[in-house]
C-alpha cells in the first residue's frame, strides 16, 4: 500500500511539474504547483512547500525567490534586564542566517541579511526599532520577548503592512494575521502547561492555599499569573494570596519575609527568570520548606548560577528541554549551542530566534520577491513547520504543537541539573 | 508584629545601600558641583572589578572587596581627569551633566562588555556568615553586611570631613573654592581625596549590593543611582548623615509600603516623596549647605 502510495505521489509530482518545469527532473527544487492546483491541506516543511491533495499527494514548489539580498530586521534585548534571554536569542538568530545562506535555503544568488537592533528592554527604542526597519526596506521584522514592546511594535508594523514575526512574547492574542504571527507556544493559557502544573502540584499536597507571585509590570507575566490562579483554583485551593514585584526588583527579601509570614504549602512564581531565582534564593535562605513552582523562565541555565542549589526541587514546564531534545533540529541546536559554550545546554532562548528566522525565510523565500506583502500571504499559508520543539502548526498566526505533545515538566536537582517531574512533591 | 519588625529590618538594610550611595553621590555634588550620574556606572564596575577576580582566581571577600574598591578609585579618577577636569575652568553645570552622561553611556557599554550581556552574581555561598536566624527575624550575610558597613561608613565619613585636615580642605572648597584657595589648600588634592573617597565608597556600596542581592549587572547602579538621588533630596545635601538617613527613609518606606499598599507601588512611594520634598522641604531633613563648584 505505501509503494502504490509512492507511486502515484512520484506520478502526480511528474504531472504537475513537468509542463512548468520545461521537462527539468522533478525535484524539491524545481517542481512548481500547477496554477489552480487545489490542495486540501497545504504547508512548509523547513521552506519545502507542500500540497496535499486527496490525501496521498505531494506537490514540492519551487520559490522562484529572485537573486539578491533580503533583510530582516531583528529588535532584540542585547543589553538590558532581559539581555540574558536575548543575547542566545540572537545567536540562535544568526546561526539560522547563517545556515540559510549556507545551504541555499533561499535559492540561487538570494541571500538572507539580519539587521539587529538593541532595543535594551525599552518600549520607545522598539517603536524606533520597527520604524527603522520599515524605513530599511526589509521583508520583514522578527521582535519582542516583552509583551509591552509586542504591543508597541504591532501598533506600528499592522498598520503598515509589514510582516512581524513575534519571537518571545507571551502576551495572549497577539497573533494578529495576516501581518502578525507568533513561533513561540503559549505554556501560560488556559488549560496550558504552566497552570496544569501548578494544578497537578496543588493536587499532589492537596493544597487549601498557595502564593502567587507575579512581575506585575509585565503584562505576559500578570497574564500568566491570572491562568496559574485558574489552574490553582480548578484543583481545590481556595485562599490564593498574590505577592506583586517589579522587572527591575533585586532586593525580594521583602517579598520572601511576606511569603514566609504566610508560610503557605506552596508557592508560584509568575516572574522573569532572574528576579525568580533570586525570590527561591530568598525564600530557601529563610527556611522556606513548601513546594515551589516556576514558570518557564526558570528553567533557563542562568537560573542556576544565580541560586545554586537553592533552585533544587523547583518545578517548571518548559517549550525545550535540551537535555532530551529528541527530533533531528533540536538535537543540531543543542550540539551547536554545547560546543560553542563549554559543553553547557542551552535554554529555550537560542531556539526561539532560530525558529522566527527560519519561519519568516521561509515566507520571505515563498513570496517569490520579498515584498512585505507577498511575504504576509506566504506566511499566512504555513501551516505545518518543523522546529526544535516538534511538528508545529498555527492557527490564526499562533504557534501550536500540530499533535497533542506530553507536557514537558521538569524539576531542578542539586548540582544544576534538570530532570523529568514525576508530578511528585519534591522539596 | 513580627512581619513588621522583619520588614523593617528588611528596609534598613537595602537603605543602607541607597545611604551610603547616597554618601558618595552626594559628597562629589557638595564639593565638585557636578551631578554625575555615572557614579552609578562606577559603582557597577566597583563590583565586576571584585566579581572578575572572584571568578577568575577565587578571591576570597576581603580581597575582593579591595580590588573592587581599587577598580571603582581609579576608574574614578580616570573620568575625572579625562571627563570633567576639562570643564572646570568653565564651570558649567549643564555642561558637567552632559559630560557624565557620556561618561555614563562609555561606562555602561564597558559593564556590558565585561558581563557579556549576562546578570552574574557572586558564588551562592561567597558570604556565608553571619547569618542571623531567630524565631522573630532572618537577616541575610549580604543584609548583615550591608548595615553594619552602612553605620561604619556614615559614621567614619563623619569624622573624616570634621575631624581631619583633608576633610575640612573637602569641606571648604565646598564652600568656596576661591577663598580656600587663598587659604592654601590644594583645590587638585581636595579634587582626587574627593572622588578616591566618593569612588571607593561606591564600588564598597555595588560589590555589598550585588552580594546582597545576587545581582551584579549593569542596572544594578542604575537602580542605586535613582534611589540614592532620592535619599540626598529627602536627606538634605549639607551633611553625610542627612543623606544616609534619607536613604534609610527611602528604603524602609518603599519595603512597607510593598507590604502594606502594595507591590505596585513600590516605586510611586520612593519617587512620591522625592516629590513632596522637592516641593515642601527642598533642604531635606537635615537642612542644605551652600555649596559652590570646584573650578
Amino acid at each position: 500500500m505505501k509503494r502504490i502510495r509512492l507511486i502515484l505521489c512520484a506520478l502526480l509530482v511528474g504531472l504537475v511539474a513537468t509542463p512548468l518545469s520545461g521537462g527539468a527532473q522533478v525535484s524539491a527544487e524545481t517542481a512548481t504547483p500547477r496554477a489552480g492546483a487545489r490542495c486540501d491541506k497545504a504547508g512548509d516543511v523547513n521552506g519545502a512547500f507542500w500540497c496535499e491533495a486527496k490525501g496521498a499527494t505531494l506537490i514540492w514548489t519551487d520559490n522562484k525567490l529572485q537573486k539578491g539580498t533580503y533583510k530582516i530586521g531583528a529588535e532584540l534585548l542585547l543589553s538590558g534586564a532581559a539581555a540574558f534571554a536575548g543575547v542566545p536569542m540572537g545567536r540562535g538568530m544568526e546561526k539560522a542566517v547563517a545556515e540559510i545562506n549556507e545551504s541555499g535555503f533561499l535559492g540561487k544568488g538570494a541571500k538572507l541579511q539580519l539587521i539587529q537592533f538593541d532595543s535594551a528592554g525599552s518600549v520607545p527604542n522598539a517603536i524606533t526599532a520597527a520604524n527603522k526597519f520599515i524605513a530599511d526596506g526589509v521583508s520583514g521584522i522578527i521582535c519582542c520577548s516583552l509583551s509591552s514592546q509586542a504591543a508597541a511594535v504591532i501598533a506600528i508594523t499592522k498598520p503598515a503592512g509589514m510582516p512581524t514575526v513575534i519571537a518571545a512574547a507571551v502576551l495572549p492574542n497577539l497573533a494578529s494575521p495576516p501581518f502578525i504571527h507568533r513561533t513561540v507556544l503559549l505554556l501560560g493559557g488556559k488549560g496550558g502547561w504552566q497552570p496544569q502544573s501548578a494544578a497537578l502540584m496543588a493536587k499532589a499536597l492537596r493544597a487549601t492555599s498557595a502564593i502567587v507571585v507575579v512581575t506585575s509590570d509585565n503584562q505576559g507575566m500578570v497574564a500568566d499569573a491570572a491562568t496559574y490562579v485558574e489552574g490553582l483554583a480548578g484543583a481545590g485551593v481556595t485562599s490564593i494570596t498574590q505577592v506583586k514585584t517589579a522587572a527591575a526588583d533585586t532586593d525580594l527579601s521583602g517579598a520572601a519575609s511576606q511569603i514566609i509570614a504566610a508560610n503557605p504549602p506552596m508557592v508560584v512564581i509568575a516572574t522573569l527568570g532572574g528576579p525568580g531565582s533570586r525570590l527561591v534564593k530568598a525564600l530557601v535562605d529563610r527556611g522556606y520548606k513548601g513546594q515551589i513552582v516556576g514558570n518557564y523562565g526558570l528553567s533557563d541555565t542562568t537560573n542556576y548560577a544565580i541560586a545554586g542549589n537553592s533552585l533544587a526541587g523547583v518545578v517548571m514546564p518548559t517549550p525545550f528541554f535540551a537535555e532530551k531534545a529528541t527530533n533531528k533540529i533540536g538535537k543540531q541546536i543543542v550540539s551547536w549551542w554545547k560546543a560553542n559554550n563549554a559543553g553547557a545546554y542551552p535554554s529555550v532562548y537560542p531556539l526561539q530566534g532560530y525558529t522566527a528566522v527560519y519561519y519568516l525565510a521561509t515566507a520571505i523565500k515563498n513570496s517569490g520577491d520579498g515584498k512585505p506583502a507577498n511575504v504576509a500571504k506566504a506566511m499566512n499559508k504555513i501551516g505545518r513547520f518543523e522546529t526544535g520543539y516538534g511538528t508545529v502548526k498555527f492557527e490564526r498566526g499562533q504557534m501550536k504543537f500540530a499533535q497533542t505533545a506530553l507536557p514537558n515538566y521538569v524539576v531542578w536537582r542539586a548540582g544544576g541539573l534538570k530532570t523529568v517531574w514525576d508530578l511528585k512533591p519534591t522539596r | 508584629m513580627q512581619l513588621l519588625i522583619q520588614q523593617i529590618l528588611n528596609g534598613v538594610a537595602v537603605g543602607s545601600a541607597y545611604g551610603m550611595f547616597a554618601m558618595s553621590f552626594g559628597l562629589i555634588f557638595a564639593t565638585m558641583g557636578i551631578l554625575n550620574v555615572a557614579h552609578g556606572a562606577i559603582a557597577t564596575l566597583g563590583a565586576i572589578g571584585a566579581l572578575l577576580v572572584v571568578e577568575s582566581w577565587g578571591f576570597p571577600l576581603i580581597p575582593a572587596l579591595l580590588v573592587g574598591i581599587a577598580t571603582a578609585i581609579i576608574i574614578g579618577l580616570v573620568t575625572d581627569r579625562l571627563a570633567f577636569q576639562p570643564l572646570r575652568a568653565r564651570s558649567n553645570p549643564l555642561g558637567y551633566l552632559i559630560t557624565s552622561i557620556g561618561v555614563w553611556i562609555v561606562l555602561i557599554s564597558v559593564a556590558e562588555t565585561l558581563l557579556d550581556h549576562q546578570i552574574k552574581t557572586f558564588p551562592p555561598d561567597f558570604v556565608s556568615q553571619p547569618r542571623i536566624i531567630t524565631s522573630w527575624v532572618y537577616l541575610a550575610p549580604g543584609q548583615f553586611w550591608l548595615i553594619i558597613v552602612g553605620g561604619l561608613s556614615v559614621v567614619g565619613l563623619h569624622l573624616i570631613l570634621s575631624r581631619t585636615t583633608i576633610g575640612v580642605q573637602i569641606r571648604a572648597v565646598g564652600y568656596s573654592e576661591v577663598w580656600s584657595r587663598i587659604s592654601g589648600v590644594s583645590s587638585s588634592t581636595v579634587v582626587l581625596s574627593t572622588v578616591a573617597i566618593s569612588c571607593g565608597l561606591a564600588g564598597v556600596v555595588g560589590i555589598l549590593s550585588s552580594i546582597a542581592f545576587d545581582n551584579v549587572a549593569v542596572q544594578l547602579g542604575e537602580g542605586l543611582l535613582l534611589k540614592g538621588f532620592a535619599a540626598v533630596v529627602v536627606g538634605g545635601f549639607g551633611d553625610v548623615r542627612g543623606a544616609f538617613a534619607g536613604g534609610l527613609i527611602i528604603g524602609v518606606t518603599e519595603v512597607l509600603g510593598a507590604q502594606y499598599i502594595s507591590g505596585d507601588f513600590r516605586d510611586v512611594i520612593t519617587f512620591g516623596l522625592l516629590i513632596l520634598f522637592l516641593i515642601f522641604r527642598p533642604q531635606g531633613i537635615f537642612g542644605e549647605v551652600k555649596f559652590g563648584a570646584i573650578k
